[in-house]
């Protein structure tokens, strides 16, 4: 076999027209001098006279000019990890100083989103306050010097599998460290392989080294001893997924991850009381976004595969603090659904709003590593749109924006987005449990909550090869940040997420001149009737921006409504009737009925609700359709939107659902005027 | 070692065993050159001094190699047509049939044998070339002879 491969090979030559293509290209290489050198000291160098070489597939030249500042970045950041540990051996010099603070061989457990396992059946499950003494414990633990091999190591001494082991998962690695009974440490650090076999994963380093087990164990059982965790009423919730739903934001969360971890000691720790059992309601609905705070999970059951006609259970906090438990069997269309068990306790609102907000408040910041990877390339140019600006436009614009007349408010403005901008995102706790978001593809259902953004940021880099332009896009919804990543004209390189803090954001906007108090229309919406439900008249306000924008391209907008039932077939109505109704959908259906309704919250996870009517409102220019919104409502008051914009060339693209919750009597009493029930 | 003005002795001295390299892991002509013509002009414009030839050819190597998988990554995402990628040589079925096996190996173990098998280096060299320990270069060469076998006497033989 070994012969064999050796003989195939070395069939293989270089072709004699390709070899003389390529001693060309490197002879009119080396006559010229190159515009990036990633030299052998870390540092980019920077000369002119580019002459660049061709090659034939010019995406590569993208690909290198990331991988190559990827090793810059990389050397950075092992030269600060060698810093580190550098100042650890100084810790007895200066113990207070805080530079030098301990680490142990694998990192500063302090920060390492960690989980140590051992066979006492709590499966990791330890409170974050005994996570935060294992960390001091692990870091401060003499390991022992590294050995320098495993090679010694025999199968039967590893067969007995690990005493301990702890693992952590940060970015796309993998870090496990096995203890064995005798002492022996394996340390392994894995990466995905990034190649077309996306199951396997390389190793990236492995350490080996051997312990005091005794004083380890020791110490270790001191520590998980004083575990106090407290469950809640309703259960452990670090032993089972749960989804968060809170301030327009939902978590899904998984045994990974410091804010999930705070997440679990909240729900598990708080004071929920005594509760009572009380029936429920008919026609009660209990939907999220109906509540100020709500937890749905199903035992037994990971969140990807929840399954419709299933129990699960629930959580759904009002601000008065009345808190309704509730376990529901239902069905695949929610028809008949049953309560199984159903309790409602009291809690102390304001203290559960402000212990959630004190850990979302804790999000941790973007490393310069991600900053440098976001910001890769030479700056062209950045635009800003603020949606809440009934004036839709470019602040960056110098001719049409709301800017245009101020080149200093521009400056100022183009500065803050290119620098400070990105020292304002944090870690956005992931939607999905592997949401490795770089490489999913970009999904415009992934959007958060409700509707379109409230700003928009898209800035554009040259590449190295001096043609590419990167795009990346960030939209901001009140502090979930998503961001898409593409080549101009070309396909998407990625999307990201993230988080800041709003307020900090909106002043920071305000010192640049940008007025946030600026309403959309003047005439849509009396402002203070409907004080009370900002969060709906922004989502509202942001979709008739878009609205407006889109619309702004065509001239002779004419409007076509129709109304559909149950079976989406259309409900023929005289053309005064039909003159009643597009001015009800047009104005009070599409503003007025809903805001009139109990407290409206967006939601971006479309959930089945069988249509009890539709309303399709077509924007029409030149006889063709160029916008179309399309309504569902549901006999509970659940209203579905999708919006759809219609290109010359036949192109669509869908944006949405957005669901709102709508008074379903006072709409049928609508419908009933315009003779159409 | 050749510098200044050496593109032509390079690409005459090292040239197959990159193309050959290129080619095995990329498994697509016009990819191999690029990656092999973007190799050597880092080579002649900015490569360091090295010890003697074995650094320089290993230098080579490593270069070349990351440049196939950062290929291969942007190849995730984007279809590139495969092609007969032997056609032109005079191979027999038997060779053709061990070089397309090899082919569809996954890209760590790929690398590792060809590095092994075709070039010849040692384990501790390719665990230099590929940045990965010695211990790992065994497993691989282990489980890709492995699945290479299966491969070949299943699909090829």
């Amino acid at each position: 076999m070994d012969k064999k491969i050796k003989n195939a090979g070395d069939i293989i030559k270089m072709p004699e027209d390709m070899k003389e293509r390529i001693i060309k290209n490197c002879e009119s290489a080396e006559k010229t001098k190159f515009t990036c050198t990633d030299s052998d000291d870390g540092y980019i160098e920077l000369a002119s006279g580019t002459d660049r070489v061709d090659t034939q597939n010019r995406i590569v030249r993208l690909i290198c000019a990331i991988a190559a500042c990827a090793v810059l970045v990389a050397g950075i950041g092992t030269t600060g990890v060698l810093i580190h540990r550098q100042n650890t051996k100084l810790l007895g010099s200066d113990a207070n100083d805080e530079a030098y603070r301990i680490m142990s061989p694998f990192g500063d457990f302090s920060t390492l989103p960690f989980r140590l396992f051992t066979d006492d059946g709590k499966n990791g499950n330890y409170s974050a306050e005994t996570y935060e003494k294992l960390a001091a414990f692990l870091n401060g633990f003499d390991w022992g010097e590294e050995l320098e091999e495993d090679e010694t190591r025999t199968y039967e001494q590893d067969a007995k599998g690990p005493i301990y082991s702890i693992n952590w998962f940060e970015g796309n690695r993998t870090n496990h460290i096995y203890i064995a009974n005798d002492g022996f440490v394996s340390y392994i650090e894995y990466q995905p392989s990034d190649n077309i076999y996306k199951d396997s994963l390389d190793v990236v380093e492995q350490k080996y080294f051997k312990i005091d087990l005794d004083s380890f164990g020791t110490s270790i059982e001191e520590i998980l001893a004083q575990d106090t965790e407290k469950i809640s009423p309703f259960g452990d919730f670090r032993e089972f997924e749960f989804i968060f739903k809170a301030d327009m934001r939902t978590y899904r969360m998984h045994s990974k991850g410091t804010i999930n971890d705070r997440l679990c000691d909240l729900l598990n720790n708080f004071d929920w009381g005594e509760g009572v059992d009380e029936p429920a309601p008919e026609n009660e609905v209990l939907h999220y976004s109906l509540f100020d705070y709500a937890v749905q999970w199903q035992k037994d059951q990971s969140i990807s595969t929840w399954k419709d006609d299933f129990i699960y259970y629930g959580i759904y906090i009002e601000s008065s603090g009345r808190t309704i438990y509730e376990i529901i069997k239902d069905d695949y269309d929610h028809m008949d659904s049953e309560v199984i068990e159903r309790k409602v306790y009291q809690i102390d609102f304001n203290d559960f709003a402000n212990k959630y907000h004190e850990i979302i408040s804790n999000g941790e910041y973007i490393n310069e590593n991600e900053i440098n990877a976001l910001t890769i390339g030479e700056f062209q140019k950045v635009a800003f749109y603020n949606y809440m600006d009934k004036e839709y436009g470019n602040y960056l614009d110098k001719d049409h924006g709301p800017f245009s007349n101020d080149e200093d408010k521009r400056t100022k403005l183009e500065e803050f987005l290119k620098n400070d901008f990105f020292r304002m995102l944090k870690i956005y706790v992931p939607i999905e449990p592997d949401d490795s978001v770089d490489e999913l593809e970009y999904d415009s259902d992934s959007e958060p909550v409700g509707s379109g953004p409230d700003f928009e940021i898209e800035f554009e880099y040259k590449m190295e090869d001096e043609k590419t332009i990167r795009k990346m896009d960030f939209s901001i919804y009140d502090g979930d940040v998503k961001m898409h990543e593409w080549i101009e004209d070309e396909d998407g390189l990625g999307n990201g997420s993230y988080t800041l803090d709003v307020k900090e954001f909106e002043n920071r906007l305000a010192e640049l001149g940008i007025d946030l108090s600026i309403r959309t229309t003047e005439d849509d919406i009396e402002e203070s009737e409907h004080l009370s439900y900002d969060s709906v008249y922004d989502i509202l306000k942001s979709v008739e921006v878009k609205r407006r924008a889109y619309l702004k391209g065509y001239s002779d907008v004419e409007i076509v409504v129709e109304l559909r039932d149950a079976e989406d077939n259309e409900i023929m109505l005289s053309d005064e009737n039909m003159e009643k109704l597009k001015t009800f959908v047009e104005n009070e259906f599409q503003f007025d009925l809903m805001l009139k309704s109990d407290p409206i919250n967006g939601e971006y996870s479309y959930e089945y609700q069988p249509q009890t009517y539709g309303i399709d409102i077509k924007y029409m220019s030149g006889g063709k359709v160029v916008l179309g919104r399309y309504y569902n409502i549901s006999g509970n008051g659940i209203a579905n939107l999708s919006d759809c914009e219609y290109d010359s060339n036949g192109g669509s693209t869908w944006s949405g659902p957005f669901i709102y919750y709508l008074d379903i009597n006072e709409f049928y009493a609508k419908l009933e005027e315009c003779g159409a029930r | 070692m050749l510098k200044d003005g050496c593109a032509r002795e390079a690409v005459e001295r090292y040239g197959d065993v990159l193309y050959r390299v290129c080619l095995l892991m990329l498994r697509n002509t016009a990819d191999a050159e690029d990656a092999v013509q973007e190799t050597f002009i880092k080579y002649v414009t900015k490569s360091p001094d090295f010890a003697d030839r074995e650094h320089e050819k290993a230098w080579i190597i490593k270069v070349a190699a990351n440049k196939c998988h950062d290929m291969l990554r942007y190849r995730t995402r984007h279809f590139t047509e495969s092609e007969e990628l032997l056609d032109g040589y005079a191979v027999s079925k038997e060779d053709s049939g061990i070089l397309d096996a090899l082919m569809e190996l996954p890209e760590k173990y790929r690398l590792v044998l060809v590095l092994f098998y075709i070039e010849e280096y040692k384990v501790n060299e390719i665990s230099e070339i590929v940045g990965i320990g010695t211990s790992a270069v065994k497993m691989r060469l282990s489980r890709g002879r492995k699945l290479l076998e299966d491969k070949y006497r299943k699909e090829y033989m």
